[in-house]
């Protein structure tokens, strides 16, 4: 029970699974995001869209008359899946690049030159730059294209982080053991590196979870979308309207609600904070489990 | 030593700089197949490498001819307008990540100082809390307590929005500040916790030095290495942010402007080319990576100052 970050992460993590899974079949949740004109309060007044939290809105509603509250245990799953693809694209790149990298210095010397390269890119400028692009702008996988990009823009990041705990490891005695013993560079992989290795890739992995969302909160914030539609308007202009439900969206008109519907982009972003800060305590509670199990310190953060 | 890391990052600045001038050029003329009555059916996107290297020489034939970036409508060189808005940006920036920098270190020893005792939950708690909470959240919470707290009489009216005002700078100071300063809080308290047990602790505290003078004379000196290698990647940070913070409170900076030279449009008509203003947004692009240049020079240049090893290295 002393470990009880994890046990208290690992509660948050089912809760935020079961609103998943089972939340658009919740009774208060409106599964159709129908929208409400107009709501008539018991005194006789009326009240227009957006509403604020009250009876039947727990949360509010947004400019159409959409429960808020409705529209977030929607847009869980969508906004989870995009986060999860992000990161699984990213290491699937970066975890061969990284062991390579240990055992061949030409992979070694292109990942720091990766790196360093991307060290010089505020993440954001970049993303910015290429959704703008014609061959992604209309492209009909440009979802998979900025998840790609997305998941790029880190790649050298968690490869080289990687790759420095496996050269830390390398370093220590038991290793020297191993070598001394006679065993083969694939069975020391195996039985040496990689349980020392993986703990570490899992907690670097939910960490990654935290900071791809957030990335999209603050791409949201300054609108750029991972989805997006074309709809025609009356003049024959075509306006590039966006479909999703994912929480980021929301941030749509946030400069102006801010002012006056303050619960729009205030549900919004408590929900994805509380989803980052359980990614986070969950990573934190994993390291110390790992570390009382394999009883290795602390060397790097 | 230093010369030659400093000669290396002008080398990488060099390089990425030229990355990023090639994506920015790359052609964004897009074939559209239009139905009858230009209704919108697809677009076709075909690279030709001839019209990017033609944007490149256009770019430097302009600058050439108008002996900078030209003008913009308001009779500014954009030079100037360039310059002016950034120097906007920076002056939120640079005290934001100096703030960051040597508050997150004081940060980092209180924590360590108080870690056993009474009061530790304001220690490395506090840090952990806030690393782990975006601060995005933190910048809405505050915008809207302030102005509850206005709304409700506790607080004088303080502006949150404007690109002038004295408030609105000292926000976003603070806005900009609030991640580094955790960041390195955290780096600085791991930094001195894995100093513990080494021998020249023991020998300095053996001959009788105080522990606060061994803490601040020696501890400190080997973390600063470590606590350097960081400040690229709050620097990175730090601009990146600069984009929301600079949306969110409106003010005109040139992340602001940078990111409306980029912006995809929210209407298009079928046929209709998606031309960004690539001169001022070349502009932007140098600027940016010199200030990430020269905080990475800056933090070499520290570290070879600070550290106790690195400048017996050099000698």
């Amino acid at each position: 029970m002393k470990n009880w970050k994890l046990w208290i992460s690992s509660i948050f993590l089912l809760v935020l699974l079961f609103f998943v899974f089972a939340g658009p079949h919740l009774p208060f949740v409106d599964q159709d995001l129908k929208q409400t004109g107009v709501v008539k309060t018991k005194e006789g007044a009326f009240i227009l869209p957006p509403i604020p939290p009250r009876e039947g809105f727990p949360l509010g509603s947004d400019h159409y008359g959409v429960d808020v509250l409705s529209q977030i245990i929607m847009g869980a799953k969508e906004t989870l899946t995009i986060v999860v693809l992000v990161v699984f694209v990213r290491y699937l790149i970066a975890i061969p690049l990284a062991i390579g990298g240990f055992y061949s210095r030409l992979l070694e010397v292109f990942l720091q030159a990766w790196q360093q390269v991307f060290s010089f890119m505020p993440p954001i400028f970049f993303v910015s730059f290429f959704v703008t692009l014609p061959f992604i702008f209309f492209s009909p996988d440009r979802a998979m294209l900025i998840i790609l990009v997305l998941a790029v823009l880190e790649t050298g990041r968690v490869a080289e982080i990687i790759l420095q705990h496996m050269k830390e490891t390398q370093k220590r005695p038991y290793i020297e053991a191993g070598i001394v013993a006679g065993g083969s560079p694939l069975g020391m992989f195996k039985k040496y590196y990689l349980p020392v290795v993986l703990p570490h890739i899992i907690i670097l992995i939910i960490n990654d979870m935290g900071r791809v969302l957030f990335l999209l909160a603050q791409l949201g914030i300054v609108h750029i979308y991972v989805t997006h539609k074309f709809v025609s308007e009356e003049s024959g202009a075509y306006e590039v309207v966006n479909t999703s439900l994912a929480w980021p969206t929301m941030f749509r008109t946030i400069t102006a609600d801010i002012f006056s519907y303050e619960w729009i982009p205030f549900s919004v972003i408590g929900a994805i904070a509380m989803t980052i800060y359980t990614f986070n305590m969950f990573a934190d509670g994993l390291q110390k489990f790992f570390e009382k199990k394999y009883r290795t310190f602390r060397t790097d953060l | 030593m230093i010369l030659r890391s400093v000669l290396y990052q002008m080398l990488l600045w060099c390089i990425a700089t030229t990355i990023f001038l090639a994506l920015l050029f790359l052609p964004r003329t897009a074939d559209y197949t239009a139905g009858p009555r230009g209704m919108f059916i697809s677009a076709k996107y075909d690279y030709s490498a001839q019209v990017h290297v033609q944007q490149f020489k256009d770019f430097f034939k302009y600058i050439k001819d108008n002996k900078g970036l030209g003008t913009v409508y308001n009779g500014h060189s954009l030079n100037e307008n360039i310059l002016r808005t950034f120097k906007k940006s920076m002056l939120i920036t640079i005290p934001a990540l100096m703030i960051g920098l040597f508050l997150g270190i004081a940060k980092g020893v209180f924590d360590f100082r108080i870690r056993s005792r009474r009061g530790k939950l304001f220690g490395v708690r506090t840090t952990r809390f806030f690393l782990s909470i975006p601060d995005l959240f933190l910048i809405i919470s505050l915008q809207l307590l302030i102005m509850e707290g206005y709304e409700a009489g506790i607080l004088p009216h303080i502006k949150v929005y404007g690109s002038e005002e004295p408030s609105v700078i000292l926000l976003d100071i603070i806005f900009l500040a609030i991640y580094p300063l955790f960041y390195i809080a955290n780096i600085t308290y791991f930094s001195i916790r894995d100093e513990q047990g080494m021998d020249y602790i023991r020998t300095a505290l053996s001959k009788g030095t105080s522990s606060f003078k061994v803490l601040y004379r020696h501890v400190l000196k080997n973390c600063y290495v470590k606590i350097f290698s960081h400040t690229n990647t709050i620097t990175l940070y730090t601009l990146s942010n600069l984009f929301i913070v600079e949306y969110l409170t409106n003010y005109r900076g040139a992340a602001f402007f940078f990111y409306e030279t980029l912006a995809s449009p929210a209407i298009f008509r079928t046929g209709q080319q998606f031309e960004i203003s690539l001169y001022p947004a070349a502009g932007y692009i140098i600027l940016f990576t010199a200030i990430i240049f020269i905080s990475k020079t800056l933090s070499q240049i520290a570290k070879g100052l600070v550290s106790p090893i690195e400048r017996r290295e050099s000698s």
